[in-house]
């Protein structure tokens, strides 16, 4: 698993970092740590930050028992696209990466270019889940990637994952990510299945695959349910959702949630959602 | 040892009841007995001599073939009290003869839970519920737990979820909270004194410990329906005697995604 790590100095992003360490100490993933900078950039002052949130990151996953490792001297690369990078080679590849330019294009540039399977990054608590200087970023990055995104809001940790399944072929990647959140907020996990107007469907496959899914947290004393709504009232239950607690949702390209989730409907809903996000592909 | 009539289909439903009456008979000692429906098209019902006798024999074994394909993906390992019944016609009629003709101490069988808790309240009201004449388990998720809810409020009859608790209680390694519900509009569930309920818990209580049961826990809550049917969600199933309908208690038991023993005794079936 490669996870893009999108942060700058606010506090939002300490809470994005913090649970990005924690998802990564657990799955061992190869992490690019992305630091943006605007216009013209203060080199110097950039790698500083980037190496002291990098020593933040390598600290909560275990140190010198954890997969990552920093050495002392750290000297970037400037880059023939004008990035500077630095690679270090521990248990599992940790990269620092600086860029500078529209930090939009640069985050999925940099997560297509090293092909992501997800990205973190944080935003303000509140209805605006803003990023400082940048209108809108992370509902711009939630609904452009192509891989998996996860909005993490400077909010309590939630106590209940609301997963919303309506395909069978889910990612073994994107259950691992389910897990790894249920894991890391010792949550709970509710599972969310779309009926019709004349009720449940009976979809074999998708069925089959939520059974799995509980059983699998069930047997390891985890709390994990199936529920199911109607798919005319969607909009509303995934609205309330996000007060229970962090919502996950797959958009995948023969999900229902795709359809009805505009990209401005899927804005809103980063937006307005007062728990972190987690957007599957 | 409990005997329990366990309804099942090749379903999503019946999957979970299965799991679940597996996973409870580690801690209740039950002996579950299998009962499927064949419901025929209307179009299809044959005649009658041996064109009849010919017919429901496919269907039977089509029936059997349903059961054993279940039993086969499953992989439970509690043991069956016999081989499974197989009828043909209308699924509560059958059911409801099989609970008549033979003594069970209760029966189970799987809904899935909806967000519209209408669904719910029409299975209250549904032959197979308003007749039965022995409890019934509403098996809904696959709840991971050692303890017992028993749900109190207005229109409980404590007297009976006591009794029909303790009749599958043999030897029961499991615990047993009294939650005692009140409505309140607000969405945040919130804990109140104990001296808030109604003398319907210290009864309740007491009938526990007269019956030898445990009670680890007191809780007194109010709230909407939908937050304490959440709050439920901790327990391995809740038991209650059958609701008034349209009554709060019906609708916390509608809105909880968790399973529900709905306690009938002989006596007082309707």
């Amino acid at each position: 698993m490669r996870i893009l790590g999108v942060l700058d100095h606010n506090t939002y992003s300490c809470r994005a970092l913090e649970d990005l360490a924690n998802l990564c100490a657990n799955t061992w993933a190869d992490v690019t740590l992305l630091l943006l900078t605007p216009g013209e950039p203060n080199w110097e002052k950039s790698e500083d930050v980037i190496i002291s949130l990098a020593k933040k990151f390598v600290e909560k996953t275990g140190a010198d028992q954890g997969p990552y490792y920093l050495p002392d001297d750290i000297n970037f690369k400037l880059q023939s696209d004008g990035s500077k990078i630095f690679v270090s080679k521990g248990k599992k590849g940790l990269i620092l990466r600086v860029r500078t330019g529209d930090y939009s294009k640069e985050i999925l540039r940099e997560a297509q270019e090293i092909d992501s399977d997800l990205i973190v990054l944080g935003c303000s608590k509140g209805m605006e889940c803003e990023w400082k200087g940048v209108l809108g970023l992370p509902k711009q990055i939630a609904r452009d990637a192509t891989c998996s995104v996860l909005v993490v809001k400077d909010t309590t940790k939630p106590n209940q994952i609301i997963s919303f399944l309506d395909q069978s072929n889910v990612s073994q990647e994107s259950l691992e990510l389910i897990n790894q959140m249920v894991t890391i907020h010792q949550a709970g996990l509710k599972i969310v299945g779309l009926m019709g107007e004349k009720g449940i469907v009976e979809k074999e496959d998708v069925q089959r695959k939520m059974l799995d899914i509980i059983s699998y947290y069930n047997e390891r004393g985890l709390h994990a349910w199936i529920t199911f709504i109607e798919k005319s009232s969607i909009e509303d239950y995934v609205a309330n959702a996000t007060h229970e607690g962090m919502v996950a949702l797959w958009i995948g390209k023969k999900s229902f949630f795709s359809r009805i989730f505009s990209r401005d409907l899927l804005g809103k809903l980063i937006e307005y959602a007062r728990s972190s996000i987690l957007i599957l592909r | 040892m409990a005997r329990v009539l366990l309804y099942l289909d090749e379903n999503l439903a019946s999957s979970i009841a299965l799991r679940y009456i597996d996973y409870l008979s580690t801690m209740i000692q039950l002996t579950p007995f299998i009962i499927h429906v064949v419901v025929p098209d209307e179009n299809e019902q044959a005649g009658t001599g041996w064109v009849r006798r010919t017919w429901e024999s496919g269907m039977i074994e089509s029936g059997k073939a349903t059961i054993s394909r279940l039993l086969k993906t499953e992989k439970v390992k509690c043991a069956f009290g016999g081989v499974p019944k197989i009828k043909i016609g209308n699924k509560d009629d059958e059911i409801l003869e099989e609970l008549r003709i033979t003594s069970y101490d209760f029966f189970a069988e799987g809904h899935l839970p909806t967000s519209r808790s209408q669904d719910f309240h029409e299975l209250l009201d549904s032959d197979l519920y308003t007749k039965a004449p022995c409890s019934i388990m509403c098996i809904k998720n696959l709840s991971v737990s050692k303890t017992v809810g028993v749900l109190l409020g207005n229109g409980v009859n404590p007297e009976t979820a006591v009794s029909e608790l303790n009749k599958i209680w043999d030897n029961s390694v499991m615990d047993i909270d009294l939650i005692y519900y009140t409505f309140n509009d607000s969405d945040n569930l919130e804990f109140l004194e104990r001296s808030r309920a109604s003398s319907l818990l210290n009864e309740t209580e007491e009938l526990l410990k007269e019956a030898g049961l445990p009670c680890s826990n007191v809780h007194v809550i109010t709230g909407t329906p939908e937050a304490a049917g959440d709050f439920l969600i901790n327990y391995a199933f809740i038991a209650s005697s059958f609701p008034p309908r349209k009554s709060l208690v019906a609708e916390v038991l509608a809105c909880t995604p968790n399973s529900v023993f709905l306690c009938r005794s002989k006596k007082s079936k309707k």
